[in-house]
């Protein structure tokens, strides 16, 4: 007798933790955007901004919090001169590493119940010539919407930590640091 | 009931179905299981841990987007137009150089207080025949160069660049063919022609460097 009420309460139980386990699916959201992404590069001489209108962009908030992940062909990044965009791809080893990554995680975020702006420090990694660097990241969310929200952010990148060698203009090398900003539209999926 | 026999209970009840569910040699992992079993994101794997792709690639879509031929492409431009730029750079400077001496020999020869010495002559023909030796080496190392990334079209400082070289490049041919002139003025002994052809030569080669020290800088736009 006692080994069916063990199973008739292993029963109940597992119903329970199947609810509850599809009450946690129902909870996981992902989202996706588009936007734009940017890089500040500095010289001497002169200061360069290259845009990407083609970052892909899936966001996904569960119970554990938010995760993100984002890329962006590297080929898309357009400077205004493709002589110098061309020059860039070279360094960056485009052929071998075609995309530029971000992943990153903020355990425990939960988004807001009304629409508002928050901001939500990310512990992320950026992923450039295929070496990864780990970035705490601050990102502005501006929730629009229950299923509609705005992201900026901005944050400073080493091209050297990347190992990406520095190209010169007039013998003169563009400096390291370089900044990353960029504003995606994103919706609930 | 403690929490340690609901697990036990679970295990007993869940065994049979997955008995067999996976195929002979491989774990037998089923993902409802695992979530039971590890309700807290830190025990599995950890909330902040970066192993996840979101877009879901597969091992074989990533490595289909790199091109290795690509790759040996871009390496030799990178070389080539390195090259090329410190060409240029050092055409510029024997091409001012060129000028310069140009300039002292024109008013020793033809100016109005000129000593006739041709004390620059040799210097300033020594000087441009190695610009026109570094403007041609440059020009290899451009024309040459591999292209592995299209370009969008349109007009950008590189176009510039060409243009102002193209300038450059007629203006420093003009130069050979006005040499070759002035140099049967000279056999005649027609002086009249030889001072009309310095000028023309002397105006040509400062457009000439003009245009070089123009192509040299719009990079910097």
């Amino acid at each position: 007798m006692r080994i069916p009420s063990i199973r008739c309460a292993a029963v109940v139980l597992l119903a329970s933790f199947s609810f509850s386990a599809s009450a946690q699916g129902a909870a996981t959201a992902k989202w996706s955007g588009k936007g734009t992404v940017e890089y500040v590069l500095t010289h001497k001489l002169h200061q360069v901004v290259g845009t990407s209108s083609e970052p892909e962009v899936v966001l996904v908030i569960d119970d554990a919090g938010l995760k993100v992940m984002a890329r962006a062909k590297v080929t898309s990044f357009k400077s205004g001169n493709g002589n110098r965009d061309a020059h860039a791809l070279e360094a960056i080893d485009a052929a071998n590493h075609p995309l530029v990554v971000v992943k990153g995680v903020a355990p425990g975020f939960k988004p807001p119940a009304t629409p508002g702006v928050v901001k939500v420090p990310v512990k992320a990694e950026v992923e450039l010539k295929g070496v990864s660097i780990p970035r705490e990241i601050e990102v502005t969310l501006d929730f629009k919407s229950p299923d509609r929200a705005e992201a900026t952010f901005s944050f400073p990148e080493s091209l050297e930590a990347h190992k990406v060698e520095r190209p010169s203009l007039m013998m003169i090398k563009v400096e390291d640091a370089l900044e990353i900003r960029g504003k995606l539209a994103l919706e609930k999926k | 009931m403690s929490p340690n026999v609901v697990r036990a209970a679970l295990v007993l009840l869940l065994a049979p179905a997955v008995a067999g569910a996976a195929p002979a040699g491989e774990p037998r992992q089923p993902a409802h299981l695992q979530l039971l079993w590890s309700p807290d994101p830190a025990a599995a794997g950890g909330a902040d841990s970066m192993e996840f792709d979101l877009f879901g690639d597969t091992e074989q879509q990533k490595e289909a987007s790199i091109d290795p031929a690509l790759a040996g492409r871009i390496e030799t431009r990178r070389t080539m137009l390195q090259t090329h730029q410190i060409l240029g750079l050092s055409t510029l400077a024997l091409m001012t150089t060129s000028m310069v001496l140009g300039q002292l020999n024109y008013s020793d020869v033809y100016g109005a207080g000129g000593g006739r010495t041709g004390d620059y002559l040799v210097a300033h023909r020594v000087a441009t025949y190695s610009s026109a030796g570094a403007f041609l080496a440059t020009a290899t190392f451009s024309i040459f160069a591999p292209v592995p990334f299209e370009k969008d079209p349109g007009f950008d400082t590189a176009t510039a660049h060409k243009i102002a070289v193209i300038g450059a490049t007629a203006g420093m041919l003009a130069q050979v063919g006005l040499g070759f002139a002035t140099a049967r003025a000279a056999d005649a002994g027609n002086a009249r022609d030889l001072k009309r052809y310095a000028q023309i030569h002397q105006a040509i080669g400062y457009s000439t460097v003009g245009l070089m020290a123009i192509a040299t800088s719009v990079w910097i736009f």
